[in-house]
Order: structure tokens, then sequence, then C-alpha cells
């Protein structure tokens, strides 16, 4: 009889350490593995956040951002939040589970600022076991959009320039013989094959070319260079001081089109306020920057 | 009546007897269980360390590359010759310490898409990184290296 008790006595004994120990070792393990799983999620939640505030910076692009912009910026923002997978699920379907703070920061001429904060509660596996059910996880991004770019990626710019002076008659004139001359067919590189262009700095010079050959109604990214003093013709030789997209309308030559400025195109390149190596004329300023392109970009 | 007794003192000696063997045995069998699992307490400890230093270098490493690629688009001279100074601010204490762990695996600004790849090491006790294993009971810690690294796209 005391023979078996003792047995059993050793019995409990060793199940009990075996137990202790399984379950210490578990819990190492679970958090170890909870850890990495939110690590995981956070790297999901980072790309999500970062397409959020890019989508929320694009559609404040414009000098004088307005409520309806600020609104729509928000709405797309979170629209595009939606069609991310948090942890297996749309973040949509997280429910209360995933917080999305939107703020934005607008400025006179911009940089205009779209800030997305998105928490997280991710589920334990194993922290459960003692009571932790979730563990929040925060991410911050930040992107802006900038009027202006300094410098452009190459293949991005048609060699087209144009000058503020196209406002003045309404038409792409590239005929230099013309009074109105306002435009030229840049001579450093064909077709959209640019190289990488510093603006402000890179100088170009006007060469031949032809109206015809580029498409009605395709939009177009063109190089703005230097107009000049309204009352002299047009330098020919100038330094690149802005970006624009253009369509053409009706050609009546091979040097002459109507033509539309497009508003909202997105350039590739560094974003900010070129710096430019000699004195621009106010309305040399002023259209560069009413009608330059914007580039959206992460800053934190 | 003598007899009878006789037969009780002998019982009981046989129980005591028997008790005391379960005792050895139970000791015996502890003698081999306690080693086995303190060993095995002891390992998964390590791996799970392991595991979660691998995962934190990942981190870092993705950290940073997208540090860099953010840096990238605002000033890509300056990043390019120093690519560690987007390095300072990404601290994991106790496993990146120092920009010095960082390595720019590479660096693609041309290629489609563009990308660039950071790569981020551990060594323990080195760059104020700890020790590990703790305890380092077969030595291996001054062999043990470990790394993580990530690609971001540029744009």
């Amino acid at each position: 009889m005391k023979r078996k008790k003792a047995r059993n006595k050793k019995g409990a004994f060793s199940a009990v350490l075996l137990l202790l120990t399984t379950l210490g070792l578990l819990m190492i393990g679970g958090v170890a593995i909870d850890l990495s799983h939110a690590f995981y999620v956070r790297s999901q939640l980072q790309a999500a956040a970062d397409s959020c505030a890019l989508t929320g910076a694009y559609y404040l692009s414009n000098l004088h951002p307005s409520t309806y912009d600020h609104r729509r910026s928000e709405e797309m923002a979170r629209q595009i939040a939606r069609r991310n997978f948090i942890d297996g699920y749309l973040m949509d379907d997280a429910g209360d589970r995933t917080e999305l703070v939107y703020s934005c920061q607008t400025g006179f001429k911009g940089p205009q600022f779209c800030q997305i904060t998105l928490t997280h509660k991710v589920c334990t596996s194993f922290g459960r076991l003692v009571g932790v059910n979730y563990l929040p996880v925060t991410v911050v991004s930040k992107a802006g959009a900038f009027v202006g770019t300094k410098s452009v990626a190459p293949n991005w710019l048609q060699n087209l320039a144009i000058s503020h002076r196209v406002l003045r008659s309404r038409e792409i004139i590239t005929d230099p013989q013309n009074k109105e001359f306002n435009s030229y067919f840049v001579s450093e590189w064909k077709s959209d094959n640019n190289p990488d262009i510093k603006v402000g700095a890179t100088i170009v010079t006007a060469g031949k070319g032809d109206l015809n050959s580029l498409q009605a109604r395709k939009v177009y990214n063109v190089a703005i260079v230097r107009g000049g003093d309204p009352k002299e013709s047009m330098p020919r030789t100038s330094e690149i001081i802005g970006t624009v997209s253009i369509m053409l309308d009706v050609r009546s030559s091979a040097d002459r089109s109507t033509f539309r400025i497009v508003e909202g195109g997105v350039i590739k390149g560094q974003p900010g306020t070129p710096r430019y190596s000699g004195f621009l004329t106010s309305d040399d300023m002023d259209f560069a920057i009413r009608n330059g392109h914007w580039r959206v970009a992460l800053v934190q | 009546m003598v007899r009878l007794r006789q037969r009780v003192s002998l019982q009981i000696r046989n129980l005591k007897r028997k008790s005391g063997q379960a005792s050895t045995e139970l000791a015996a069998s502890l003698m081999f269980i306690i080693p086995l699992m303190l060993v095995a307490v002891y390992v998964v400890t390590q791996c799970v360390q392991a595991y979660t230093i691998y995962c934190t270098l990942k981190q870092a490493s993705a950290q940073a590359a997208r540090r860099f690629a953010v840096a990238y688009i605002h000033n890509p001279d300056l990043v390019r010759k120093n690519y560690g100074q987007v390095c300072y601010s990404v601290e994991y204490p106790g496993v990146v310490n120092s920009y010095k762990q960082f390595e720019l695996v590479e660096f693609s600004p041309d290629a489609i898409p563009p990308t660039v790849t950071m790569r981020v090491h551990f060594a323990p006790e080195i760059f104020g990184c700890r020790r590990f294993p703790e305890p380092d009971i077969l030595g291996i810690s001054k062999h043990f290296k470990m790394s993580a690294q990530t690609t971001e796209k540029l744009d």
C-alpha cells in the first residue's frame, strides 16, 4: 500500500515538473511568435500608411487647397486604406481593431502635407493565455505634395520648350521669324528621351522640329524656359525653369498650334523649389509656379 | 503471540525497505529528467532569442531601407555619399545600436524599378550588442553572427 502511494507521489511530481516546464517553454516561444507576428503586421501597416499618405497628398496638389480638396484627400486616403490587407484581412474587415487618423497641413504655394497614423491591434496567439489579447502597433507616414521639381528624371519630357509668352497668343509658335515666337524644339535631346535635368541650371537651345510629329489630344510633359522681356524677342538659349503638361488641339501649320495646359500632372524627379542661376521675371516665375508639375513624395 | 509479533515486524521491515527503494528510484529518475529538462529549456530559450533577434534585425533593415528611400527622393547626392546618416536613428537596444551595423548591399537608382537593399549585422558584444547566447556554455558567442536585409523601392 505504502509503496503504491510512494510511486503515485513520484508520478505526480514528475507530471507537475513536466507541466511547468512545458508551460514555461510555451510562454517563451509564445512571446517570440507574437512579437514576430507584430513585426510582420507592422511592415504591412507601414506599406498601407505610405500609400494612404501619398494618395492624400496627391489630392492636395493645389496652390490653394479648398475645403473640398481636403475632404476629397481624406476620402481617397481612407479608400486606399480599405484596399490594403492587414494581417490577412482587408483593412475594412478588421472592424474596430484598426484606426486611421488623417491630418493635413497646407499652406500658400505648398508644400502640402498629409499625415496618416495607423493603429492596429494585433491579435496574440499565446499572449491571450496570460490575458494579453492584443498588441497595439502604430505606424506614421507623412507625404508631401511639392509644387515644382528640383530635377527631372530621364525620359519624362518631350523635346519641346514653351515660355510664358504662349499665354498671350494662346498658341504655340515655333517659327523664330515670327514676332510672336514663344516656343521651340529643344536641340539637346530627341523626342522624349531627355537626360537628367536640373531645373534652374540645365541650359537648352532652340532647334528644329515639326509640331505635326506630335499627336493631337495627347498629354505631353514639356519644359518651361525663359520668355524674357515681352518688349524684346524671346531668348533662343535659356535654362529650364520648370515643367508643364500640355495638349495640342488644332494645328494650322508645322510651327503653329493651339494648345491647352493640362492640370494635375505629376512628374518624376526630385521634389522642391528649384534654385535658379539667374534672375527670373515675375512673368516667368508666375507661369512656372502656376502651371508647373507637382511632385508627391514621402517625407517621413 | 510471539509468531504474530515476529510476522508484523517482518512486514514493517519489508515496507520500510520498499519505501526506501521508491525514493531511490525517484531520485535516480529525476537525475535523468532534470538535466534533460534544463537542457531543453536552455536550447528552446536560446532558439527563441535567436529568432527574436532575427525579427528585430529584419525590422531594423526594413526601417533603414525605407528611410534611405525617403531621403533619396529629397537629396539623392547626400544619401549616395553618406548613407550612414539615415541609419543613425534606427535603434533597437541590445540588437541594433550603431549605424556601423548597417551595410548598403545594393543601390540601383537606374534599375526598373529603382531599388535599395540594406543589410544589418548582429554580432554579440560588438557595437554594444548584447551577449548571445547567455550563458555561453559551449563558447559559440564569438562565432555567432546574424544578419537580415530588406529591399525597398526607391521612388
